[in-house]
């Protein structure tokens, strides 16, 4: 399966057997990770996370493949391990870059630090929210389906909850931003 | 409550890119005005970028399970089979097996006589394969041709933070170590140049410390030792029989062997001037170092 392949299959819907495919990188970034005071777990968590920005990347229009997916996936987790070995405040040295590597990822990986912050509070949620939210955003499902299948009494109801869910996603999202130094929350 | 929810629909919609044009620029200038609006608006923004991390991070995950089943699932079919071909071949030889004894007694008693022709009969059954196995080994160990060789002076040590408040894992690799043997001495003085590691003991030292992982239950358990680990350069530099010669903790020797499987060729040894193959003894020393973290 070539890199295209897998970056169509990930676009149109088919991502099951592009990310079983893609996890034949996980060897090479455990391999970094757990010569650079890793452990095989945050190898996995890591490889994981980047994952999932692959897979949301890959799904906009404007992403562009400029070196092989392996390359890709392998220099998000060597700059998010980095970051991560400095913010235990451990001395490092650089992380071996492969030489095709993006460099552009900067932006998107902050970006996509403080996403994932957002998918923890909202993880952090009760069940019944989550069901919602996801019902609602993922599974794109009609509010008047929803309050069928949840039990609540209509539409009007639904929209209250999810309002009052996403309320408290957004409370907790901001503890976790505060937390992590995000400066640009913290003003105001 | 109302208005807010009112509000967040707004955004919902902005976000969504379902706002009529008019709608969307009197939004976009209210944002640019409205500190705490545009926080609302980036907040909802990530939020909604989360859920759909939420979304793929089930797929990853799924991916996940699927990964390790097949990357394990021929291991098990291997597994199967060969149970499978274990089971099949056993099964007769085991039936041999309980035949000489009966068979014996039957002998002995209708002929009494007859019992002493029966001893050569057994030894006849069994030298077909004793003499062909042992030839076998000899032929191996005559290959070989072993010149023993221990290394020394190479004293390092290192360590790798891990939990909280204990700097864990100085692997060292520690001499002189004590090896009395007197041929061994003879051998190691004759050999010119020693076999080596490539870049030398520093480089072998560096090799061992970036590769070494002190096993996790040792760790917990606080288990020390040295591992006297043995292997055999060849003459083409290869690294082969790769023995302990004296462990102390069955996952510290594991990992021991573990990264001396994974050298890379050595710089094979002469003596007088002929490439040998040289056994060489690496003893490694795992310690556990406790520190106060900064």
């Amino acid at each position: 399966m070539t890199d295209e392949e897998i970056l169509l299959m990930l676009r149109e819907g088919r991502e099951h057997t592009a990310l079983t495919k893609l996890y034949t990188h996980l060897p090479k970034v455990e391999r970094m990770v757990r010569n650079n005071s890793g452990t095989r777990a945050d190898a996995k968590d890591l490889f994981q996370d980047a994952l999932i920005i692959l897979h949301r990347k890959a799904r906009s229009s404007e992403f562009q493949l400029t070196c092989g997916l392996g390359t890709y996936l392998y220099a998000v987790c060597r700059n998010n391990w980095q970051a991560e070995l400095r913010r235990r405040g451990r001395f490092t040295q650089e992380l071996e870059a492969a030489p095709d590597e993006p460099t552009d990822l900067d932006e998107l990986l902050a970006t996509e630090g403080r996403n994932g912050l957002a998918e923890r509070a909202l993880s952090s949620l009760g069940a019944t929210c989550l069901d919602l939210l996801k019902r609602f955003y993922l599974l794109k499902e009609p509010l008047v389906a929803i309050a069928k299948s949840l039990g609540l009494a209509g539409e009007g109801a639904a929209k209250t909850r999810k309002y009052k869910c996403l309320e408290e996603a957004r409370k907790r999202f901001r503890a976790l931003a505060a937390n992590a130094g995000d400066i640009n929350l913290q003003a105001q | 409550m109302r208005n807010e929810l009112e509000l967040m629909d707004l955004i919902e919609r902005y976000l969504d890119g379902g706002l009529d044009h008019t709608e969307a620029s009197v939004m976009s200038q209210r944002i640019a005005v409205d500190d705490g609006l545009r926080r609302q608006v980036e907040e909802q923004r990530a939020l909604r970028a989360g859920m759909e991390r939420v979304g793929s991070r089930m797929a990853v995950v799924k991916a996940y399970r699927s990964y390790r089943f097949w990357k394990w699932a021929p291991w098990m079919g291997g597994v199967l089979l060969l149970t499978v071909i274990a089971l099949v071949t056993l099964w007769p030889s085991e039936k041999e097996h309980d035949y000489p004894q009966p068979s014996v007694e039957v002998a002995e008693v209708p002929t009494p006589v007859e019992a002493p022709t029966e001893e050569p009969d057994v030894e006849i059954d069994r030298t077909p394969s004793d003499p062909g196995s042992t030839s076998v080994h000899r032929m191996v160990t005559k290959e070989i041709k072993v010149v023993e060789d221990v290394i020394q002076d190479t004293v390092l040590s290192g360590q790798r933070v891990e939990v909280k408040q204990r700097v864990v894992s100085a692997e060292s690799v520690q001499l002189p170590m004590v090896w009395d043997d007197a041929e061994v001495v003879h051998n190691t003085a004759a050999l010119e140049p020693r076999p080596a590691f490539p870049g030398g003991d520093d480089a072998l030292g560096a090799f061992l410390m970036k590769n070494l992982q002190y096993p996790a239950e040792a760790e917990r358990k606080a288990v020390q030792g040295r591992v006297v680990v043995s292997y055999i350069v060849m003459k083409d530099g290869t690294i082969q029989d790769i023995r302990v010669e004296k462990g102390f903790d069955a996952a510290c020797d594991q990992e021991a062997m573990r990264v001396v499987r994974k050298m890379p060729n050595w710089a094979p040894g002469k003596l007088n001037g002929e490439l040998v193959n040289v056994r060489v003894q690496l003893p490694i020393v795992f310690t556990l170092r406790i520190q106060r973290m900064e």
